[in-house]
C-alpha cells in the first residue's frame, strides 16, 4: 500500500512541474468555450473590424500552426516572407505558444515587431493550458470571429474557430450557422479556419471533434459551400477533399522541428490555390 | 438509400423478432437513449429495438434506431448487424465479434461502420479492444444537387475499447459498473474521444432484465484541455423470449 502511495505522489509530483504540458486541464475547464465565445464576441462588438482591402483582384495569406513559442526564429522567417511577398496578412491557426505568460509576452512581441502585415491569431489547446485565454485575451482578443477581404472584382469570407476545448460549444456553433446562413451568399470564396481537425484522411492520434460535431459541421460545409478548411494541431501535413470542401492540415512552424512548413494561400482569378513551403528553403 | 432499402431493413429486424429455433435463445431488447450535447439543439430522444439469437457458441444481433426528437428531424438513425463467437475456450476467455454499422445523419449525410472486436471477462473487469472502418459519404441525391466533388471519406484503422469493472451481487439479481469506452451501440467515436458510463442491471425475474446507464462525455480530454460536450441517459428492457 506504501508503495502504490509513493509512485502515485512520484507521478503526481511530476506532472504537476510540467512546464510545457498542463494535465489539470484533462480533468478541469479552465475557461469554458461558452465563456470564451461571450468574451470574443463582446470584443468584437468593442472594437474595430478586422476587414481589409485589397487594390488587387490577387492576393495570398500566409498560415501558419503549432509555433509553440519558446523559440521565434521559424516565426520571424515566416513574416520576413509574408512582408517580402506583399502578403495580405499572417494567419496563426492556434498552438502559437504554451500558454504560459513568458511565451504569451514573445509571442505579442513578435506579432507587433511585424505589426506593418496585420496578424490574425485563434487559439489552440496549447493556448489554453495554464490558464492561458487570459494572456490571449489581452494581448490579441478574440478567438471566434470572422474577417473579410475585399478586391475590385468580388469579396471573400474568412471564419476563424476556436475548437481548443476539442469542441465549438453550443454558442459558437449557432454563431457559425447563423454566419454562414445571412453571409455566406455575399461572399464569393468562404474559408475556414481552426486548429482541431475535422476528418482524418489518415490515423492520427490528434483529438478530433466529437462525432455528433464533426456531421452537423460536414453538412454546414456542403450546404453553404465552405470552399476551404485550414486545421493544425497535427503537426504533420495532410490535404484531401471531401464533398466540395478542401481541408489542408498544416505542419508545424515550431523552432527544431524538422519538417517545419508553412502555408501560402493564394488567390489568383478568384481560385484559390495553396502552397505548402517548408522553412529551411 | 431509398425507402425500400428502409423497408427491407425494417422488415428484417421485425422478421428475426420472430425467428425461433429449437437450439437457441431469442431476446428482444428495447431501449430509450435521452441526453443533450454541444449540437443537439436542446434535448434528444431515440429508441432502439434490438433482436439477438445465440447458440451455445454464436450469437447474433440486429437492431434498429429510432429517433423521437433531433434537430436533424430525421426517423430512421441507426441500423447495426453483429455477428459474435462466444469464448473459445477456457484457456482463450475472448469472444470476437464483426459488426455492421449505419448512421443516415441527415437528408444528405450518412456514416456507415465496419468494426471488429474482442471482448473478455475476468473477475469483474470486462475489456473490449477493436479496430473500425469507418466511411463519411454524402447521399447520391446530395452529389447531385450540389454538384460533389468528392463523395467519400474514409478512416481506417480506428480503435474501439472499452475498461470497466462490474460488481455483482452474490445472488446475480444486479450489478452495477463504471466504464470507460468510446464506444456505443449507435456510437463509434475516434479513439481519443472517450466517454464514461455507469451502468446498473436488475434481473425482474429469469426471463426479465432491465437497466439503466448514464453516460458522460467531455471533449479534448486527451489535448489536455477539455471542455463539456454532453451526457445521455439511456434505459432498457431485455426480454428473453425462450
Amino acid at each position: 500500500m506504501a508503495r502504490q502511495l509513493v509512485l502515485f505522489l512520484s507521478i503526481s509530483l511530476v506532472l504537476s512541474a510540467c512546464d510545457y504540458l498542463d494535465f489539470k486541464g484533462m480533468v478541469i475547464t479552465y475557461t469554458d468555450v461558452d465563456e470564451r465565445f461571450d468574451a470574443s464576441v463582446a470584443w468584437n462588438d468593442a472594437n474595430p473590424s478586422r476587414n481589409l482591402l485589397s487594390g488587387k483582384d490577387d492576393y495570398s495569406f500566409f498560415i501558419i500552426s503549432d509555433s509553440h513559442l519558446g523559440g521565434t526564429v521559424n516565426i520571424n522567417k515566416v513574416y520576413a516572407d509574408a512582408i517580402a511577398k506583399n502578403g495580405k496578412g499572417v494567419i496563426m491557426i492556434g498552438d502559437n505558444c504554451s500558454g504560459n505568460k513568458t511565451d504569451y509576452d514573445m509571442l505579442a512581441n513578435v506579432v507587433e515587431q511585424h505589426s506593418t502585415i496585420p496578424s490574425y491569431l485563434l487559439v489552440g489547446n496549447h493556448d489554453l493550458y495554464f490558464e492561458g485565454w487570459e494572456h490571449f485575451y489581452t494581448y490579441f482578443g478574440s478567438s471566434t470571429y470572422s474577417f473579410s477581404i475585399k478586391t475590385p472584382d468580388a469579396s471573400d469570407l474568412f471564419i476563424m474557430l476556436d475548437t481548443g476545448g476539442g469542441t465549438l460549444g453550443k454558442l459558437q456553433l449557432q454563431w457559425l450557422k447563423d454566419l454562414l446562413a445571412t453571409e455566406r451568399k455575399n461572399f464569393r470564396n468562404c474559408i475556414i479556419l481552426t486548429h482541431n481537425n475535422i476528418l482524418r484522411s489518415r490515423y492520427t492520434v490528434s483529438t478530433l471533434p466529437m462525432q455528433e460535431e464533426v456531421k452537423v459541421l460536414l453538412d454546414l460545409f456542403l450546404q453553404h459551400n465552405v470552399n476551404y478548411c485550414f486545421t493544425g494541431h497535427d503537426h504533420q501535413y495532410d490535404t484531401f477533399t471531401f464533398g466540395n470542401t478542401h481541408y489542408v492540415v498544416s505542419d508545424a512552424i515550431k523552432d527544431g522541428y524538422k519538417k517545419a512548413s508553412y502555408l501560402i494561400l493564394n488567390i489568383k482569378d478568384g481560385t484559390i490555390s495553396v502552397s505548402q513551403q517548408p522553412i529551411n528553403e | 438509400m431509398t425507402r425500400t432499402f428502409y423497408t427491407r431493413l425494417i422488415f428484417l429486424t421485425i422478421l428475426s423478432l420472430f425467428f425461433r429455433l429449437t437450439w437457441g435463445q431469442l431476446s428482444v431488447e428495447n431501449s430509450w437513449k435521452i441526453g443533450e450535447n454541444n449540437t443537439s439543439q436542446g434535448t434528444y430522444l431515440k429508441t432502439a429495438l434490438s433482436a439477438y439469437y445465440q447458440t451455445e457458441n454464436y450469437a447474433f444481433n440486429s437492431q434498429l434506431q429510432v429517433d423521437a426528437i433531433n434537430p436533424q428531424k430525421r426517423t430512421l438513425s441507426g441500423f447495426l448487424v453483429n455477428a459474435t463467437r462466444k469464448t473459445f475456450s477456457q484457456k482463450i476467455p475472448l469472444s470476437l465479434s464483426a459488426q455492421y454499422l449505419l448512421l443516415p445523419f441527415s437528408t444528405t449525410l450518412r456514416e456507415s461502420n465496419f468494426s471488429l472486436m474482442a471482448k473478455g471477462r475476468a473477475k469483474g473487469f470486462s475489456y473490449t479492444l477493436g479496430i473500425n472502418f469507418r466511411t463519411y459519404a454524402y447521399t447520391q441525391q446530395a452529389v447531385e444537387d450540389y454538384n460533389i466533388e468528392q463523395q467519400r471519406l474514409h478512416e481506417n484503422w480506428g480503435i474501439i475499447y472499452q475498461l470497466g469493472y462490474t460488481y455483482i451481487s452474490q445472488r446475480e439479481h444486479w450489478n452495477v459498473g463504471l466504464l470507460l469506452t468510446n464506444y456505443d451501440d449507435f456510437l463509434i467515436n475516434q479513439d481519443m474521444n472517450h466517454f464514461w458510463r455507469l451502468k446498473g442491471q436488475f434481473k425482474v425475474s429469469k426471463k426479465i432484465q432491465l437497466y439503466t446507464e448514464c453516460n458522460y462525455i467531455k471533449a479534448g480530454v486527451f489535448n489536455s484541455s477539455s471542455n463539456y460536450f454532453g451526457y445521455y441517459i439511456k434505459t432498457g428492457i431485455i426480454w428473453h423470449v425462450n
